[in-house]
């Protein structure tokens, strides 16, 4: 699919032009159709983690798919130039809004479109059942291994868990990662 | 299952180069929902804005090194601040950010047949603009749209019938298929409004499943399967679908779009040359996803049923 374009770099919005000329005769196509693989090849691997922290993991693939679709669909009309990356990512947050699969609707920010499908936010099952897997395991730690992981996960370093909950730093290490091992493997064994 | 979140370096000063490389990793959404069930924050969520000040543009240039201590605190304690910023990095990230390699990426599987399926859609759209004779630009056209026709036509019959039995004052009649086509969401019976909402869901998986009971060893054979297949998604979309809730029904009316869609573009790419072969294994691939999404989602759905119900015991 890259295959017609010179090896020279070219950057987005180059490439984007190669894209919006499509129409004007063979050769204009298959180097917009190059293009738009190495636009591909440059944004899929991100767009694709993008989607994934934000729809159901059995749709990450179909928007993906439809995003680009709608990319090469909407050249040149929808695309005049510019920034073709923020052009990108409006289209697959917009999709992702649409399909009304997002996660935590409430995450898309204050300035945000009201989404139509906004009900209860809706965490995937995987997502869902690892959060409460990691809570009920988090219940059976004891209460200086709770406090310490709660702690260190808000980024507190050893020496202020330490001085906070009264502890020698050590102690407030091998507490981290005796907890660290014990949540592993509880969650291990609740989620099989 | 491996926790992230409990990766966090001891050292404090390696915290930024760890979360840069979650931040624009695969499983983000992961170490968030882990951050969250451990550490998240009470109160009104803040703004990213208003956690990182003036700091943003400095940190999509520079990355998290510019952040101070208790502002990297803030993002942990307030986990969903993460994905707010993996846009901005990905939307305005400068250099510093694209090359930063990702603690996880997507699985190059998944990479792979996204560009199969892009390259699929270029070919089909191609052939879509090759200049041709009229009469014949015309059959083409014919045959392009006859997958969206078909739709329409059954639409329009659909609504003919429910717009005749509402008149009589009657309850709307389902369509009648012959035997040939009757499978899948072509069935008489296929949308029943007895079910509950999570066996309806899984009852719509197992009737898509009929796609593989019959595999077409042509391409005339495929073409006429695929339109079966796109017909039963119109009526899918044109169903009330009465046991489920708005919520449910609009996901699912949204999703069988995209799905009528794919089947769409597997046709296009049957008429504009494409092996048959190839166009059968990407189409029972559009099928296995929305088989699986129909059963995640019908989990999804009688998880929150049991929930509701256990709700006033805790």
């Amino acid at each position: 699919m890259e295959g017609t374009l010179a090896e020279v770099s070219h950057d987005d919005e180059q490439l984007a032009n190669l894209i919006a000329r499509r129409d004007r005769s063979d050769q204009a196509w298959e180097k917009a159709r190059a293009a738009c693989g190495r636009l591909y090849s440059r944004h899929a691997p991100r767009l694709l983690a993008f989607l994934a922290g934000r729809v159901n993991p059995s749709d990450v693939e179909d928007i993906h798919q439809a995003i680009w679709q709608r990319v090469w669909e909407r050249w040149p009309r929808g695309f005049e130039g510019g920034h073709f990356r923020g052009w990108l990512y409006q289209i697959a947050r917009h999709l992702a809004i649409d399909q009304g699969r997002k996660k935590r609707p409430q995450l898309l920010g204050e300035s945000e479109p009201c989404d139509p499908h906004k009900g209860e936010p809706e965490e995937t099952l995987h997502e869902e059942e690892r959060m409460a897997a990691l809570r009920r395991c988090l219940e059976q730690l004891g209460p200086d291994e709770a406090a310490v992981v709660r702690a260190r996960l808000a980024g507190e370093s050893y020496e202020e868990i330490a001085a906070r909950l009264g502890l020698e730093v050590e102690r407030a290490y091998r507490l981290f990662h005796q907890a660290k091992e014990r949540l592993q493997a509880c969650v291990q064994r609740v989620l099989g | 299952m491996k926790l992230l979140a409990l990766d966090i370096p001891d050292n404090p000063a390696e915290l930024p180069s760890w979360l840069e490389r979650e931040l624009v990793g695969f499983r983000l959404g992961e170490l968030v929902a882990e951050l969250s069930a451990v550490s998240g924050g009470t109160g009104q969520r803040p703004s990213l804005r208003e956690v990182l000040g003036g700091r943003l543009q400095a940190t999509l240039d520079r990355g998290l090194g510019e952040l101070p201590a208790e502002t990297l605190k803030h993002l942990l304690l307030w986990p969903h601040l993460l994905l707010d910023l993996q846009e901005r990095v990905f939307n305005e990230g400068g250099s510093y950010w694209e090359r930063l390699g990702p603690a996880s990426g997507p699985p190059a599987e998944a990479v792979e047949r996204g560009r199969n399926r892009l390259e699929t859609f270029l070919g089909a759209e191609k052939w879509l603009r090759e200049p041709l004779p009229r009469v014949l630009a015309l059959r083409r056209a014919a045959r392009y749209f006859g997958p969206a026709l078909v739709g329409l036509a059954t639409a329009a019959a659909v609504l003919f019938m429910v717009s005749l039995s509402q008149h009589h004052g009657e309850r709307p009649p389902t369509h009648v298929p012959s035997l040939d086509t009757a499978w899948g969401w072509n069935k008489p019976d296929a949308f029943s409004a007895n079910a509950a909402a999570g066996p309806y869901l899984k009852t719509l998986a197992d009737e898509a499943k009929e796609w593989f009971n019959k595999r077409p060893e042509d391409s005339i054979a495929l073409a006429r399967r695929l339109t079966e297949f796109r017909q039963g998604c119109a009526m899918l979309i044109l169903s009330d679908h009465q046991p489920l809730s708005p919520a449910d029904r609009q996901w699912l009316v949204n999703r069988c779009r995209l799905w009528a869609r794919n089947v769409d573009r597997h046709l296009n790419a049957l008429e504009a040359g494409v092996d048959w072969r190839q166009v059968r294994t990407d189409a029972d691939e559009t099928v296995e996803k929305l088989i699986e999404a129909l059963r995640q989602r019908a989990l999804a759905v009688e998880g929150k049923a049991v929930r509701a119900e256990l709700a006033p015991l805790a």
